[in-house]
């Protein structure tokens, strides 16, 4: 059995506001082993990326952890001190975003922005540095990295700079990466290529990986467990066969939209209508019930708690499994 | 970058020449005769006549422009109608105390200015800012010609700190050094609001920046991330109110000279305008509007030193 590196027990990530406490993350507890990549798909809304800026110790004021720990490979990092969790950021986990557009300051080289990743973690000269980030660039298979090297991110593609940002949260080898909807922005055919660099270098390294994505298919392609989020909550949580095989929340069932199981059942062949409810405004009982084919009347008093179905397979559903309802 | 620069040159030469004709054009819509200033009250027609033929007034008006632009070239601003003294003599012999007071001045008010906006954005909503904001609304809204009447109130006469009157020499020596220091506030301290403000507000916006959570991300410091990824971009915006505020220090600096008698070129315009000295008038309104030519370039040049996407790859 490999190392559990990071282990999320009860996350509650709150922001104060005028409505109240609200909850972007409300009670999550997940966790990713050495070498193997976890994939947590969600419309928009859903915490997903407040989930992992609150690994990263990142969330934005007046946000905050409000409850629960994030275990990464034995230490909680709620409770270590700033300057001790800016040892770990860049260093040990890295996070790579969304927008490779503007996640790189334009005002300076890309080589000097892994460079200055490196030069927080490391003590060495300036010229082996250098040779560092050039390194790192050719790892992501950047062409003539040495070039590129004093370049400026306004004249490098989309796909080029978000392999420059792989490049620099990779550059100190972390132990896990944290990749928020890095292909949202690119088109398919560099989505697929991004995915794949990502999968060769985990090979390489054995670094763990939290994959978030509002796309099935690409868990599909490069995970090997799944959480599904809904409304701040994991509904579903299996591994990546199991899920596609015998999806069993609603809601996992509606994001798939058009993949039917084998012995099909039309009932469960359903696309989900609305958007999921903000956090000051949610449903009583299950908060997926607005909008679920299946919802009963036991649905709308309480919430269903994430339980086993088997030991790997872990659904919060009244009905499930669904099988017996439908 | 090097294109770059030279474009901006070229199209300085246009706004150059407008000012030139302005310049000219100043002279003629005038109602004051020059040859009769020159003169003097007591002055015969022929006398006049013959100064009129002599500053060659009594040609056609684009011959009239010719001349004086040859003689511009030439580097020939014509002579004070008061007291004879070629305009370039004078002009030069002021430029450098008006050069060294406004230095003097932008010296502490920018780097101030900008640290303070900096503060203020990082620390925005909380006691501090509001202070900092405070003390910015009300530098700019005190007169210059007021802030520089209270510091010689108190620092000249009730404490006899500091001298306010003149400039007993140039600014490296100890005299002239504490001579500069109360018109330097003055003049300083109405600009360092506009750039505390502009700063804030621009930093403001960078802050939350996708950049700038990748900044975090990689580990560094607050220090470094405020500094070297929110102000290092915010200063493109605050470079250009800068620019374009300098202006409005040329503004400052003719109050400023004026109250603290500082023999620079601010001072020689007012007294040459309230004394019909046209030429020298004229002189100096070239000379600073020059300036304001120059700073402008400077500024577009600097734009493209802080951003590598205006220097077209
Ligand atoms: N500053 C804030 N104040 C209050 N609520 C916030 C704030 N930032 C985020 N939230 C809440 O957190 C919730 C989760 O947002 P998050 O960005 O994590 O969603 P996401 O799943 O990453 O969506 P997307 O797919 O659009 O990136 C949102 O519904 C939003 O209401
Ligand atoms: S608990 Fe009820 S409403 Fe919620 S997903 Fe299951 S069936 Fe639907
Ligand atoms: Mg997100």
């Amino acid at each position: 059995m490999s190392e559990t590196i990071l282990d999320i027990r009860g996350l509650v990530t709150a922001f104060n506001t005028r409505n109240g406490a609200i909850r972007a993350v409300d009670g999550i507890s997940l966790s990713v082993k050495r070498g193997t990549t976890l994939g947590i798909v969600g419309e928009s809304g859903s915490g997903k990326s407040m989930l992992s800026l609150s690994v990263m110790g990142l969330v934005p004021p007046p946000g905050r952890i409000a409850e629960g720990q994030v275990m990464f490979r034995g230490t909680d990092l709620t409770k270590l001190p700033p300057s001790k969790m800016r040892d770990l950021r860049g260093n040990r986990i890295s996070m790579i975003f969304q927008e490779p557009m503007t996640s790189l300051n334009p005002v300076h080289t890309v080589g000097f922005q892994i460079v200055e990743a490196l030069r927080a973690h490391r003590k060495e000269t300036a010229a082996r540095l250098k040779e560092e980030a050039i390194e790192a660039l050719r790892k992501v298979r950047i062409p003539s990295p040495e070039r590129r090297f004093d370049e400026y991110p306004h004249q490098l593609s989309g796909g080029m700079r978000q392999r420059v940002m792989i490049a620099m949260a990779l550059a100190c080898k972390p132990d896990l990466l944290i990749a928020d909807e890095p292909t949202t922005a690119l088109d398919v055919t560099i989505q697929a290529q991004i995915l794949e660099l990502l999968r060769e270098l985990q090979a390489e390294t054995g670094m763990a990986i939290i994959l978030i994505t509002h796309d099935l298919g690409v868990v599909a392609q490069v995970a090997d467990e799944v959480a599904v989020m809904y409304a701040g909550k994991v509904v579903e949580r299996a591994p990546v066969s199991r899920v596609f095989q015998d999806p069993q929340h609603p809601y996992t069932i509606g994001l798939m939209g058009s993949m039917p199981r084998m012995e099909e059942d039309v009932d469960r062949l359903v696309a989900i209508s609305g958007v999921v409810p903000p956090p000051f405004r949610l449903p009583p009982g299950c908060r997926f019930n607005p909008r679920c084919p299946f919802v009963g009347s036991e649905c709308r008093v309480e919430q269903p708690a994430l339980a086993a179905l088997t030991d790997a397979h872990a659904v919060a559903c009244w009905k499930a499994p669904l099988e017996e309802h439908v | 970058m090097l294109r770059h620069t030279l474009e901006r040159l070229l199209l300085a030469v246009p706004v150059l020449f407008g000012v030139l004709l302005l310049g000219f054009f100043l002279m003629q819509v005038v109602p004051t005769d020059p040859a009769i200033v020159r003169a003097g009250p007591t002055a015969s027609m022929e006398v006049i006549e013959a100064i009129r033929q002599e500053l060659g007034l009594n040609e056609p008006l684009w011959k009239q422009f010719f001349i004086y632009m040859g003689r511009l070239l030439q580097g020939d601003l014509g002579v004070s109608i008061i007291n004879n003294v070629p305009v370039t003599q004078e002009l030069g012999a002021t430029i450098g105390p008006t050069l060294e007071l406004m230095l003097a001045s932008l010296i502490w008010a920018i780097p101030l200015g900008i640290v303070m906006g900096t503060v203020g954005a990082y620390y925005r909503g909380t006691f501090l800012d509001r202070i900092i904001m405070a003390a910015s609304v009300a530098g700019v809204s005190i007169p210059v010609f007021f802030l520089g009447l209270i510091l010689i109130w108190f620092l000249g006469f009730q404490y006899q700190i500091l001298p306010f009157t003149g400039r007993p020499g140039p600014i490296w020596t100890w005299e002239g050094f504490k001579a500069v220091i109360m018109p330097a506030i003055t003049l300083g301290g109405v600009f360092v609001g506009p750039v505390a403000r502009m700063t804030r507000s621009s930093v403001l916006d960078v802050l939350g920046a996708d950049h700038v959570r990748t900044a975090r991300a990689k580990g560094l410091p607050e220090r470094t991330v405020v500094t070297r990824h929110a102000l290092r971009n915010a200063l493109v915006p605050v470079v250009t109110l800068i620019g374009l505020q300098i202006g409005f220090l040329l503004g400052g600096a003719v109050v400023t000279e004026t109250v603290f008698s500082w023999p620079g070129i601010g001072r020689l315009a007012v007294g040459a305008i309230l004394s019909s000295d046209l030429p020298m008038a004229q002189g100096t309104i070239i000379v600073l509007s020059l300036g304001f030519i120059l700073v402008n370039l400077a500024v577009d040049v600097l734009y493209a030193v802080l951003d590598p996407r205006v220097r077209g790859a």
